[in-house]
This record gives C-alpha cells, structure tokens and sequence, in this order.
C-alpha cells in the first residue's frame, strides 16, 4: 500500500470522529452514516481484496447508498419544493436503474463504472443547483456556510472523479503502471480535498450553532 | 514523472479545464450569495427601521394616553383641592372684619396656581390634542410660561396652519416643549426667540436662547431629553442639531421635509 497515497483514509476516520460530535444537526447525522459506510466498505475491500475474491459487489451497493445519502444531505439546503421533489424521485429511479443495470445487465463481479459515472452527473447537477440555492440569513460570509463546504467538498470530489474515469481507460492502453499511479495520485488527491471540506463542513455547523 | 505523450496531454489540459471551470463556478456561487446577500441585509435594514418607527409612534401614543390620564388627574384631583381651598379662603376672608395682607397674597398666588394647572392640564387632554395646531398650541403655551414673568419667549411664524397632519404636530410640539424645558433647567436665560418658516420644502424651526450656552464637545454624553428629541425628529424624517449663537446662548435647529 502506498503509504500518502492512502493517508486519506485518515482523514476519512478524522471526519467521522468529528462528525460523531455534532450529531445534533442532521445533514452531519447522515454524513455521519455516509462516512461510517465508507469506512465499512473500504475495510470489506481490503479483506476481500487482499483475498483476491470479486470485491466489486460491495461497490454495487455502496454507490447506491452513497448517492442517496449525498443527495439527501444536499437536498436539505434547497428550498424549492419542486428541486426537492426531483432529487427525491432521482433517488428512487436511480437505485432502481443502478440495481438493475448491477445485477441484470453488467453483472455484479463487473466494475460498476457505468453506475459511478451516473450518479457523479447526478450530483454534479444536485452541487450546482446547491451553491446557487444557499440563501443569507445573516451577515456572515458564504464561506462559513456548512451547506456551501459540503457542497463544495462532493462538487470537486465527483467532477474530479469523472474527469480522470474518463480518461483513465485511455491512459491504461499507454502505459498501464503510469496510468495507474496517475490515477492513485488523483483519486487520493481528490479523497483530501473531500474529506477537508467535509471537516470544515461540519466545524462551520458548530460555528454557526455559537454564533446563535 | 510522468512520459509526455499525447493522451497525458489532453489528460492534463482536460483537467487544468475542468479546474478553471470548477473555480468559475465557485466564484459565480459567491457572486450570487453575495448578491441575495445584500438584498436580504437591506430588506433587513427596512424591516428594522419600520419596526423602530412603529415602536416609536407607540411609545408616543402611549405618552400621549399618559398626559391625557395626568391631565384629567390634575383638573379632577389637585384642581378640585386647589379650588376648595381658595374657597375656604374667601369664606375666611368674608368672617373677617380686615384681611391680613399675607392672606390676600395667598388667596392671589391660589388663584394664579389654579390658572396655570388649568393652562398646564388642558395642554395635556385628549380632546386638545385631537384638534392640534402647533400654531395655535405654542401660542398658549408661550403665552402660559410668560404670564410666569420669569422669561420672556418670542414666538414668530410665517404660517397660521403647518401643512402637516395632526400626529407630526403633535410630535413637534413635543420636542419644542422639551427644547424650552432644556433651556430654563440648564442655561436660564431671559429671552427665548422660537421661529417657525419654510424654505422650499422644508420646514424650518428655531428655538435660541440667550443663555449661558453648552459645551459642544460635551454633547456626546447626551441625555434622555435630548435623545428623544433626536428620535422624534428622525421619525418625522428632519434633522435636529444644536448651535452656540453669536451671543454664547443656544440654537436649536430642526429641518423637517414637508410632503
């Protein structure tokens, strides 16, 4: 394991601690599960992995589980009752489609590369029609507004995912160790930016809860 | 490092785009926020000055329930006592074969205490409020604090009728009594000049005296009295300030707009 590459899982575990202690507030409440599913998930991959066993089908399930909570979580800032309708049903189309596409159409031992891509667009769209629906309610900046530092973490994290996703398969047929290592650099490079505006995220929750 | 090769290129310029945008989207997301931002610190700042204007007319209404009750309590009450004994002094007086001068001077000094609460109680009744002209009112009022011979006030006016309702009359009224109250407590003068005129659309007032003055620096330390002068010239939109005049006595100036 390259030890900085996956330093991040630090970070993760960091942000979960943290989040543990503001569980009043329930965007942190489902971040909080989100971070504890990751943390479950990335450990079942490295058990089956190491056992060389077909890793994938955590993913199937995790891809699934994490859009909808990060689309919860951004839906509780939007207050348009027709948005918050849409990202409702996106979620139940989007299991839908994500499980079938899983287990009918690519098979479950397969990367589920196809269902990734979706729901980074997905929340792609959900990010932007976040930062533009973070309203004022005080004099404070935006950026000690929670909702813009979790917005801003999942909106690099998945525009940088699917930019080097989309490059990835195409860089393997060059050089295949390069391609790799390019990817691990990106991907964790990525992993902390999320993973510190998820903390900064949650600490301006505990801000905001002091300022009032 | 990494060979250069061309798909790595685009890779990397691919990126660098995608970068650019992400940031112009950031920035636009702070612009927006910034923007709903100060419409909200502005309706904000409406809401807060309509709620200041509104508390205010009701501490005035208040006030003004106030004075009414004191007023009908002066006539009903002291008034009532005042009269009962200036009775019994005229009834001393008729058993009397030679009236004692002090007694005479007292039964004068009742009388003129009867005639000023009288004065004083009807500038605090309801009924003289409602039908209120600042005109009208200041000239009794002027006319009540100079039949006390200890100042002299001058009132001169361009207008018979203030092109002002009878609320913001009233509020004026109120702060040219305290600006005469200020005036006798702190600087006692002789004469107090009050003059009321318009220039363009405003409405100009002055009240100068020629009393001992005020220490200008010393205005920050600011009263209550003067305070609520300041609060009720803004709720009518106006101006107030105080000057030292030529003399060394003082000036206080008010502008109000007039619709």
């Amino acid at each position: 394991m390259n030890g900085w590459v996956y330093a991040y899982y630090a970070l993760l575990i960091a942000c979960f601690i943290i989040s543990l202690f503001h569980l009043e507030h329930r965007e942190v409440k489902l971040l909080c599960v989100l971070l504890g599913v990751s943390i479950i998930t990335e450990i079942i991959v490295e058990l089956i992995g190491t056992e060389g066993l077909g890793f994938f089908i955590v993913y199937h399930f995790f891809v699934v589980l994490e859009y909808s909570l990060i689309t919860i979580i951004l839906r509780s800032g939007i207050r348009d009752y027709r948005w918050r309708l849409l990202m409702g049903i996106s979620i139940f189309v989007f299991c839908m489609v994500s499980l079938f596409y899983s287990f009918v159409l690519g098979g479950w031992r397969a990367f589920p590369g196809i269902n990734i891509t979706i729901e980074s667009f997905l929340v792609i769209c959900w990010c932007l029609l976040s930062f533009f629906s973070i309203t004022p309610d005080s004099e404070a900046s935006i950026f000690r507004h929670p909702v813009f530092w979790l917005t801003l973490a999942f909106f690099i994290y998945f525009a940088a995912s699917v930019s080097v996703n989309a490059f990835y398969n195409l860089l393997l047929e060059n050089d295949t160790t390069r391609a790799r290592h390019f990817f691990a650099v990106l991907n964790s490079l990525s992993n902390y930016l999320l993973y510190i505006m998820l903390i900064k995220g949650v600490v301006c929750f505990r801000s905001n809860r002091i300022s009032l | 490092m990494l060979p250069v090769k061309q798909d790595l290129f685009v890779a990397v310029i691919f990126i660098s785009l995608l970068v650019t945008i992400m940031g112009l989207v950031v920035v636009a997301a702070v612009i927006s926020y910034k923007k709903k931002q100060d419409a909200y610190l502005h309706q904000l700042k409406l809401m807060k000055e309509d709620y200041d204007k509104q508390l205010m007319w009701s501490q005035i209404e208040m006030q003004e329930e106030a004075f009414a009750h004191l007023g009908q309590e002066l006539h009903d009450d002291i008034g009532q006592l005042l009269s009962s004994t200036k009775l019994l002094i005229n009834v001393t007086q008729r058993s009397m074969k030679e009236i004692p001068d002090t007694l005479q001077i007292a039964e004068d000094t009742l009388s003129t205490a009867i005639q000023h609460l009288r004065a004083l109680s009807k500038s605090f009744s309801r009924q003289w409020l409602d039908q209120f002209s600042l005109i009208e009112n200041l000239k009794a009022e002027v006319d009540r604090i100079n039949s006390s011979r200890a100042i002299t006030i001058k009132f001169t006016h361009e207008l018979t009728v203030l092109p002002l309702q009878a609320e913001p009359q009233i509020i004026l009224f109120r702060i040219i009594q305290e600006a005469i109250q200020n005036c006798i407590k702190h600087a006692r003068p002789q004469v107090i000049d009050i003059s009321i005129r318009t220039a363009g659309q405003q409405l100009i007032l002055i009240i100068a005296d020629d009393g001992s003055g005020f220490d200008k620096a010393g205005m920050s330390s600011i009263g209550m009295g003067i305070r609520n002068m300041q609060h009720r010239t803004s709720l009518l939109g106006g101006e107030i300030r105080w000057e030292v005049t030529t003399a060394g006595g003082t000036a206080v100036l008010i502008t109000l707009p007039l619709e």
